[in-house]
């Protein structure tokens, strides 16, 4: 919306109008010491962040790898989404709070950082054992706390920031860093493979059922500076976990880069829920500012009867590119794919995913909602692959969009590729809009517009909500809703 | 295919000075772009490497004398890409080549060709080399006999490119049925483009039959400019071909304008069709439909690739796609791309796509009324087909094309009756 038309919704509804100041409740800065690396790119930045991480020798070869070969590679272009070119020099590619020593408990950490996880909502502290969610959370480049560590020591399961995985467990690091998104895999994850500075590492051994939602809380705080966090998680056989992410940035008016990778690998009868509520900082009214979320997602079923269950809900970001997808390796093996992406003002969408059938009786289900409401542009990209040997596969897509102005975009490409005669693959698509009358309806009813745009968009979510955890599903339909503001009128 | 095989059948066309000059424009052209190759997403699924490897000519002998069936209605028969009888009693059709000095000619050849977005290097190499085809053209209010544009094909490795310009002015009316055969296992590379121009109210009822010879290249690329209140309905049979590559791209201008392109595809043995049609909605309340039933057997591959586009201020669009594949053989392939891009918000589309293989209880259903297995199968493959057929219903054409279509679905093979 540009101004004038600001200024004509205001005439029309001035309660609508009044709200229409986009809040992004999540923009403030942290005022902490910072340590970064000079801007830029280079073998030395790469080998300096490397060994700040005191990484062993082999990661530190990884990352070279990776960066060669990403010099050879050029941003790719066949997406629906338009930006400046980003200049890599202009980016911090290490920034941390800065601490002396590495903490031992939360009471070492610095309390502006607790402020600032207090402020986003996270139970960081112990107590709240109520809300039985383990967090690590990612400030910047680093992670900073990682909570109910013994009890899930007790069991077996590592949950730590790869960082450290890196010192303890490097043999599990080793053996599947990039065994899922190898480093030559595309221009953003070879970018991430050279300079990722840190993120969450996940182990649950044989048989076990991870008692608690893992969770991971990612905050963009310092300026100029790209996120590169690197996510890895391994269900071994017959284990079971389910993992949460979520995502704030302050408000700037520059772009910052986010370009993560998470490889998750399930192993026979394993099951790997991962699910995103991704809120970055979309950008003004205007379309000035905002996270570029360029992210590679992938997991792989390696063992029969795996699953693996992606959810995610986007609504921030100036610029989503995702496609978390799943390589159904094992016969049996189930991927799923339940997304919901709303693009307001100026923010931009072009996500899916790919479920690449090769086991026998691999099953997968897509479902992905769009919305697109004042010049966002929101495209579902999604590829279907039936190889010969996937015998009895099946597929279910259904993208649905809703539009919510006549300046809005919302666009579906889906690729569907079947090499076994005995798959079925079906997929949906429907485009509509908001009906005049379904408004009129819960207004007079006594619903405020507001009111009644949100049921009915909340109605449209709600086969991708039932399948988040309750607290994220709750989350999710608040920031629905801001996110939403002045979407109408 | 070497620059100096282009010239040579460059050489070989004719025409005006001016269409000369025109002719070597597309050429220069379509050198600097060359064969489209995979890595453009638009021929993905389509590689014609094979293209550029392939050493051939203009066809040098017009035609041979062969016999045909009956067409009911006016045939205009093209031999190697010729017209051959120019004795047509039709006075809405006549040789493209004949007429390339007209003014009507000089007005819409190449209109839409050259302003389309995203046309490919062959409607240039088109424009370069087309040595003869159709021009049909029908004054306001007329409505012409249903047209039978014959081709047929007895030279190896002849290079043929037909043009065609069809412009049915306000009111007009026409059926246009376009059949291509080519001798058997006879190798060729036949190129096609044909512009559409239908003025307010105009109608045209377009049916294309491709039964090229299983060693031939086809390539084809129809454009369809619509003008308020007219209706454009095809029927596409993709049977034929070793490669086939069949392009439908379609303007709704202005309000009124509706469109439907139905097909059927049936990839049998090495066959590798391609179907990609798009549709672009440039005015409020247009219309667009896409019915397609595909089947791939044996060693072939069907890809359906599908694009509708609402472009702003396209208000009360209406679009449907639906897509819907058989694959009957664990060597071959379906690929499918239905694809909606839409930039407002009072728009009513939707698709769907599917690709699965025959219900075995539809089959244990007719065994068990005493059917055999094969001609359960049959009638079940007939059947799915016949759900992208109902342009024929009041078309007057459903007996000539019956044969057509029985010929080109698959035989029964053991597999399926075990």
């Amino acid at each position: 919306m540009n101004h004038a038309e600001v200024r004509r919704a205001e005439t029309r509804n001035p309660e609508v109008a009044q709200r229409v100041t986009d809040e992004y409740r999540w923009g403030f800065v942290t005022d902490i010491e910072q340590e970064t690396v000079p801007k830029g790119l280079n073998e030395d930045v790469i080998r300096l962040i490397s060994a700040k991480k005191n990484e062993p020798e082999f990661m530190l070869e990884w990352r070279l790898t990776a960066y060669r070969h990403w010099l050879t590679l050029r941003e790719p272009a066949w997406s629906t989404v338009h930006h400046p070119p980003i200049d890599y020099q202009a980016i911090h590619y290490y920034a941390a709070p800065k601490t002396r020593t590495q903490p031992k408990n939360l009471s070492e950490v610095d309390p502006e950082l607790l402020r600032t996880y207090e402020k986003l909502g996270i139970p960081l502290q112990e107590r709240e054992a109520l809300a039985g969610v383990a967090v690590d959370a990612v400030f910047d480049s680093v992670s900073v706390a990682t909570t109910f560590k013994d009890k899930l020591e007790s069991l077996g399961i590592i949950f730590c920031p790869f960082s450290e995985a890196v010192q303890k467990h490097s043999g599990l690091v080793r053996e599947y860093l990039g065994s899922v998104v190898p480093y030559t895999d595309n221009y953003f994850a070879t970018l991430n493979s050279a300079v990722f500075t840190d993120g969450s590492f996940v182990y649950v051994p044989k048989g076990v059922r991870c008692p608690m939602e893992l969770s991971t809380y990612f905050r963009i705080n310092a300026k100029n500076s790209g996120q590169f966090e690197r996510t890895l998680i391994i269900a071994d056989e017959g284990a079971s976990v389910s993992y949460l992410e979520g995502c704030t940035a302050p408000m700037r008016d520059e772009n910052q880069l986010h370009a993560a990778v998470v490889e998750l690998v399930a192993l026979k009868d394993a099951r790997i829920k991962y699910s995103t509520v991704q809120n970055w900082y979309p950008g003004d009214r205007e379309g000035r500012g905002g996270i570029y979320n360029f992210v590679t997602k992938r997991g792989d079923c390696r063992g029969d009867r795996a699953h693996i269950s992606w959810t995610q809900v986007e609504t921030g970001s100036a610029i989503t590119w995702k496609y978390p997808s799943c390589i159904l390796r094992g016969d049996d093996s189930v991927g799923e794919f339940y997304s919901v992406a709303l693009t307001n003002h100026r923010q931009q969408a072009d996500t899916g995913t790919k479920m690449i059938h090769i086991g026998k009786n691999s099953r997968s289900t897509i479902v992905s909602k769009g919305i697109s409401a004042g010049f966002g542009s929101n495209a579902y990209r999604g590829l279907v692959k039936v190889l010969p040997g996937a015998a009895n596969a099946r597929n279910h897509t259904q993208c649905d969009s809703l539009l919510m102005s006549d300046h809005c975009a919302a666009h579906t490409f889906p690729y569907i590729e079947v090499k076994n005669p005995t798959a079925t693959v079906e997929h949906e698509a429907t485009t509509s809009k908001i009906g005049d009358d379904q408004l009129f309806y819960l207004r007079s009813r006594g619903l405020s517009e507001e009111d009644a745009v949100n049921l009915i968009v909340n109605g449209f979510c709600k086969e991708v909500f039932k399948e988040l955890p309750m607290e994220f599903a709750v989350e999710a339909q608040k920031l629905l809703a801001v996110s939403l503001e002045g979407a109408i009128g | 295919m070497t620059p100096t095989l282009y010239r040579q059948a460059l050489e070989q066309t004719g025409g005006s000075p001016h269409l000369l000059a025109a002719r070597e424009v597309a050429l220069e052209r379509f050198f600097s772009h060359g064969l489209p190759s995979p890595r453009d997403e638009d021929w993905k699924y389509t590689p014609l490497d094979f293209l550029e490897r392939a050493e051939l000519h203009a066809p040098h002998h017009t035609a041979e004398d062969w016999t045909s069936e009956d067409y009911p209605g006016i045939a205009l028969k093209y031999g190697n890409g010729r017209l051959t009888d120019v004795y047509t009693q039709s006075i809405h059709a006549h040789s493209l080549a004949d007429r390339a000095d007209t003014a009507l000619v000089v007005r819409y050849l190449g209109q839409l060709a050259d302003t389309f977005p995203g046309n490919t290097a062959l409607a240039e190499i088109n424009s370069a080399l087309w040595q003869d085809g159709l021009l049909l053209h029908v004054p306001a209010g007329w409505k012409s006999a249903p047209l039978f544009m014959v081709h047929r094909t007895s030279e190896a490795d002849a290079m043929l490119h037909l043009r065609h310009l069809v412009v049915l002015e306000a009111g007009a009316e026409a059926v246009l049925v376009e059949q291509c055969l080519g001798a058997p296992g006879l190798a060729y590379w036949h190129n096609s483009v044909t512009e559409i121009v239908l003025g307010e109210g105009a109608r045209l009822t377009h049916l294309k039959l491709d039964e090229n010879s299983a060693a031939a290249t086809h390539t084809g690329l129809t454009l369809v400019q619509q003008a308020r209140d007219s209706r454009y309905r095809a029927l596409s049979l993709n049977v034929g071909a070793r490669v086939a590559r069949h392009d439908t791209r379609v303007h709704l201008d202005e309000a009124g304008a509706t469109c439907q392109l139905d097909g059927v595809f049936i990839a049998t043995g090495r066959r590798h069709i391609d179907q990609h049609l798009h549709v672009d909605h440039r005015a409020p309340h247009t219309g667009s439909s896409q019915t397609w039933r595909g089947i791939a057997d044996g060693r072939g591959r069907g890809i359906f690739d599908a694009r509708v586009v609402v472009q702003p201020g396209a208000r009360k669009a209406d679009a449907l796609q639906s897509s819907r594949n058989l694959l009957l053989s664990p060597h071959a392939e379906i690929d499918v791309k239905p694809q909606l891009e839409i930039y407002t918000d009072d728009v009513k589309c939707g698709h769907g796509a599917t690709v699965g293989q025959l219900d075995p209880a539809e089959i244990f259903y007719l065994r068990s009324r005493g059917i055999d297995a094969d001609t359960a199968r049959a009638l079940l493959l007939r059947g799915f087909v016949e759900q992208a057929l109902g342009l024929l219903k009041d078309s007057g054409l459903a007996d000539w094309l019956e044969p057509h279509l029985a010929a080109a679905l698959p035989a029964p093979n053991k597999e399926h009756t075990a």
